[in-house]
């Protein structure tokens, strides 16, 4: 009867034993997390600078569309529409090749239509522009694919 | 310890999003911002080839593809209703679940070697007028490849 009797004094230490493995566990979860968010802010630091210029180039797209637009009918203005391409290969801005199949990751298929001769999802017409920005979408091209 | 990523299955878009300290970061999808922002849209589609694409690609092929595309799959979510892809028949519930996939797959990739643990998705709001709610809800697919 004796043996089953537990000390007051052993259950005590027995629950801040508990408590300070509770403490400790939490303490290491909580390094644990600021290694990975110091890790992951620092990744994040590095696509911010490499793609802060994404959205003031998107919007410059519509402008280039009207530019080529433009440049059929007046090629004056193809000296500009060179400029203009001269800077947007420096910001690493590449045009989304539109030959062969559609490819989903890059193009947009807004119709299709019957052409002779053309195999099934080719593309007969790139109706706008898609572009790149360091091998991201930055516009998926508009296509139309052969039936 | 796993991360918990929470999942928006929603009707239209679909996102996810994990909690740094106090504050839920939204995950971009692996495509870049869509139209739906951070979120990528709720498509499902089936290439001939047996292809599966789910959200931007998938909504980018769908005039391409339209018997091989699904979309707003949520709406017969409780309904005995088959879906057709490509000749198959897929439940909606099954459609989700890509959808659900693919939300888990983007974090995996940008919290390397630290699997997440998806939380419960969330419940339907827009179904058909005629749906009948399960009493009890569909499984949801196998997690295994989640747990760390």
């Amino acid at each position: 009867m004796e043996e089953n009797i537990i000390d007051p004094k052993d259950q005590t230490i027995d629950d801040l034993k508990k408590q300070s493995d509770e403490y400790l566990n939490g303490w290491k979860r909580a390094k644990a997390d600021l290694a990975n968010f110091q890790n992951d802010t620092a990744k994040e630091r590095i696509n911010w600078a490499k793609f802060a210029s994404a959205g003031t180039l998107q919007r410059l797209l519509p402008a280039l569309d009207t530019l080529y637009a433009a440049a059929e009918h007046a090629p004056g203005l193809n000296d500009t529409l060179k400029k203009f391409e001269e800077y947007l290969r420096g910001e690493d801005v590449v045009a989304i090749d539109c030959q062969g199949k559609y490819d989903p990751s890059v193009h947009e298929v807004i119709g299709m239509e019957k052409k002779d001769g053309a195999e099934a999802g080719s593309i007969t017409v790139v109706a706008q522009r898609g572009y790149k920005l360091h091998d991201q979408v930055l516009r998926p091209a508009k296509v139309i694919v052969a039936e | 310890m796993p991360k918990i990523i929470g999942i928006d299955l929603g009707t239209s878009n679909s996102a996810a999003s994990v909690m740094q300290g106090d504050t839920p970061v939204m995950i971009p999808a692996a495509e870049g911002a869509s139209i739906g922002g951070k979120a990528f849209p709720s498509y499902v589609a089936m290439t001939k080839d047996g292809q599966l694409l789910v959200g931007e690609p998938a909504r980018r092929q769908a005039v391409a593809n339209p018997e091989g595309t699904v979309y707003a799959a949520k709406r017969k979510m409780g309904t005995s209703e088959k879906i057709t892809m490509t000749g198959k028949e897929y439940s909606p519930e099954q459609i989700s679940a890509f959808i659900l996939q693919r939300s888990s797959a983007t974090p995996k990739r940008s919290w390397a070697n630290r699997s997440p643990k998806p939380s419960s998705p969330c419940r339907p709001t827009l179904t058909t007028r005629n749906a009948k709610r399960r009493k009890t809800p569909a499984p949801l697919p196998d997690w295994k490849w989640c747990a760390s």
